[in-house]
């Protein structure tokens, strides 16, 4: 259904006719054009987009079916023929058309070549610059015409020779200057000396794929687009200063979890991000940028009162006895008292212990201080993790996550010191979808193991970034310890099965294109009989035995078991004997 | 990090150009330290817009970061008694260094302000913190308050 406000009579309608009749599954677009209400919208099957459009006749109104346009094929210069309206659809218009039948409307578009300038801030009147391809005219470039509302007339402009491929029909008007975006950079058209400019600006660092929005808000030229990765969304500013054009990277976004009210908090323009706005979230990771809008002209939060990030810093801090009283000062000041993350904050200020990092090597009892790295952040949410290995390479290095919880954008961040550098520098920043025990980080061949709920995380020392490519965790959970291991050339997973009562032990494949964990060997509940009736046992380690054996140290009541591994015997079938091992007294 | 001899410039809201040694904003505040990283700051001719921090605000934020990059290694009492001089400014005052620091990500600084506003509403009561803080409307239904004064006269 749509609604609709009728200004007249200012009441809210419903009198409209249902969407037509195919269902689809996502986003209509609703859009004026040519004099008309029209409708767009996905087919069922949706390989084709269909536009329909609101007849004038409001008594009895219905959607009109204009076209449908075949998106399999992808060409749809000749769709619209039949109306007498030659559009031209580009895939880029379609932005996001990448892989499987994924696609999303953008938005239904007047299209013409005219780019229109209007600004009265800047000056009176408007200008217009047509664009036209000169290729009739032999010589290859591009023509402009400038019409002037002061002058009345067109006036030849100059010409120009684009070296890549540009999408005319998307122009952004912003401070004397037409903006177009091209594949690799933005044309600008300068309106005051009316030529166009041939330094380009060049995008910001990192390629997206598809689709940078251009718009300006906030009294700058804005650039949004996805980030590599495509999970999140970035917003780069256009510096004032034109002599040197460059984009200042102002935000980041992550897309997954969806909750960007508080994302853009820390620049101080609390702009509010609904799901809504990105029309199109569904599933998987498609997404598609619609517009970045001037929510304010400088938002700021002028008392404490309206920031509930920094007034929950201040209440961390208040006695607990000082808590109870404060929840009567205001409603707001009573929601935050008692929201969940106030509880936790609460348990991360009173435990701040000191930052200093040590590596300590034991064979030569070598104690070296790490720098303090920058800046200071809550240790308690540090995890430090070593990775040394004099078979690889010389040094070492020491990885820093942290939770990116307290400084709002909700990912995990990385720094990385190296012994070679002596300092820390950024690394990645990733969120992984399950939970991930980060105190317990194992090193092995260029990587950083954690065990998490659903499988391991690696880093990838390498490329310096986060990998999600490892296996899922044997299908049944188990409630307690999985160990990881390197031994006998092989990363190893040890872990207790379904029913608590067996051990099994995987190794990693070496392949890690398609990395798959390995056969397990498995040890018998009988094998650990004298402990079955109450769990008392838990898995200490996996150890290198000699070249091919490993052993399985287990901790049962008071002693400690080790179970061979062999790597020869692996049908089953295979003895061995259980040897205790009393602790020291 | 930067080498310790660079400046940077930093552009208040009033469009005043500072420059900073670049090793002193680049130890505390994590903006900048991500601008210096990744590039985007252009030694010869960029300046940091600092849209929201208006002059007297920046600077004083400029010899916070200074002071603590050069004093680091004097002794705590010392340290915080200069902290407190510091932070002996008016409410308005206080309250755009707390948003400077916040907009900066000087983390040091911001917990210092934290502290700072803890102990003006720490142990008073409800109508004096509405005061302090200047909370005209709690939004609580007038039977609500009510409610909350009959229960807890003590709180008021």
């Amino acid at each position: 259904m749509t609604l609709y406000f009728d200004l007249k009579e200012e009441c809210m309608k419903d009198d409209m006719p249902s969407l037509p009749p195919e269902p689809c599954h996502y986003g209509y677009v609703l859009v004026l054009a040519r004099g008309y209400m029209n409708l767009a919208g996905f087919e069922s099957g949706e390989f084709s987009v269909c536009v329909f459009r609101l007849k004038e006749d409001y008594s009895s109104p219905r959607w009109v079916h204009m076209h449908s346009i075949d998106l399999r094929s992808l060409t749809f210069q000749t769709a619209f023929d039949k109306i007498g309206c030659p559009y031209t659809y580009k895939i880029e218009d379609l932005f996001s058309a990448r892989y499987e039948y994924i696609y999303s409307i953008i938005h239904l578009i007047e299209d013409n070549e005219d780019d229109m300038a209007f600004d009265p801030m800047s000056f009176l009147g408007y200008k217009v610059i047509c664009i036209f391809d000169g290729m009739n005219s032999k010589n290859k470039c591009f023509q402009t015409m400038t019409y002037s509302s002061e002058s009345g007339v067109w006036k030849c402009g100059c010409s120009f020779r684009p070296t890549f491929p540009v999408d005319f029909h998307r122009s952004t008007y912003f401070k004397d200057l037409i903006y177009w975006i091209v594949s690799k950079t933005i044309l600008r058209f300068d309106l005051k000396e009316e030529y166009m400019k041939d330094d380009t600006l060049p995008f910001p660092p990192e390629p997206c794929h598809y689709g940078y929005v251009l718009v300006p808000a906030c009294g700058y030229m804005n650039l949004v687009g996805f980030e590599s990765g495509e999970f999140s969304v970035c917003n780069f500013r256009l510096k004032e200063d034109y002599s040197s054009p460059r984009w200042v990277h102002m935000h980041s976004i992550d897309l997954r979890p969806l909750i960007f009210q508080t994302a853009f908090d820390r620049i101080g323009c609390p702009y509010t991000y609904r799901s809504d706005d990105l029309f199109c979230v569904r599933y998987g990771y498609v997404y598609s940028i619609i517009n970045l809008i001037e929510d304010n002209e400088d938002d700021m939060v002028k008392t404490i009162e309206g920031n509930d990030y920094l007034l929950t810093q201040i209440l961390i801090r208040v006695p607990l006895k000082d808590i109870i009283t404060f929840k009567c000062v205001s409603k707001r000041w009573f929601s935050l008292i008692t929201n969940h993350f106030f509880s936790r904050c609460l348990a991360t200020v009173k435990q701040r212990v000191s930052d200093a990092v040590f590596i300590y090597n034991p064979t030569i009892e070598d104690k070296k201080t790490l720098p303090s790295c920058f800046p200071l952040f809550d240790p308690l949410n540090l995890h430090y993790s070593l990775a040394f290995d004099p078979m690889r390479f010389l040094g070492y290095k020491v990885i820093c996550i942290f939770d990116g919880v307290n400084s709002k954008n909700q990912s995990f961040q990385t720094i990385i010191y190296s012994s070679e550098s002596g300092v820390w520098k950024r690394g990645c920043s990733f969120l992984p979808t399950f939970l991930v025990d980060f105190r317990r980080a194992t090193y092995f061949k260029d990587s950083i193991y954690w065990i998490g709920s659903k499988t391991t995380l690696r880093f990838d020392l390498k490329e310096e970034c986060m990998k999600d490519d490892m296996p899922s965790l044997s299908p049944e959970p188990c409630h307690y310890g999985y160990i990881l291991a390197p031994a006998c050339d092989y990363m190893n997973l040890a872990g207790f099965e379904s029913g608590e009562f067996s051990v099994c032990v995987f190794w990693l494949k070496e392949d890690f294109s398609s990395p798959k964990i390995g056969c397990p060997y498995t040890y018998r509940s009988d094998d650990l009989f004298s402990v079955r009736y109450e769990y008392h046992y838990s898995i200490i380690h996996l150890i290198e035995d000699n070249e091919d054996d490993m052993g399985l140290l287990i901790h049962l009541m008071d002693k400690v078991v080790v179970l061979p591994v062999s790597r020869g015997i692996l049908k089953c079938g295979f003895t061995f004997s259980l040897f205790g091992l009393t602790p020291p007294s | 990090m930067g080498s310790p001899l660079k400046k940077i410039m930093l552009c208040s809201s009033e469009k005043e150009i500072f420059s900073v040694e670049e090793q002193v904003m680049v130890q505390h505040s994590v903006i900048i330290n991500n601008m210096i990283e990744d590039g985007s700051y252009n030694y010869e001719e960029s300046k940091i817009p600092l849209d929201c921090v208006d002059s007297k605000t920046l600077k004083k934020v400029i010899d916070y970061c200074t002071y603590h990059t050069h004093h680091h290694n004097d002794n705590q009492e010392d340290l915080e008694a200069w902290d407190a001089q510091f932070l002996n400014v008016d409410s308005n005052g206080l309250y755009d260094l707390l948003m400077a620091a916040n907009y900066l990500e000087i983390r040091n600084l911001l917990d210092l302000i934290y502290r700072t506003i803890k102990n003006m509403i720490k142990g008073k009561k409800i109508d004096e913190i509405r005061r302090i803080l200047n909370i005209k409307d709690h939004g609580f239904t007038p039977e609500e308050e009510e409610q909350n004064r009959k229960e807890y006269p003590h709180f008021y």
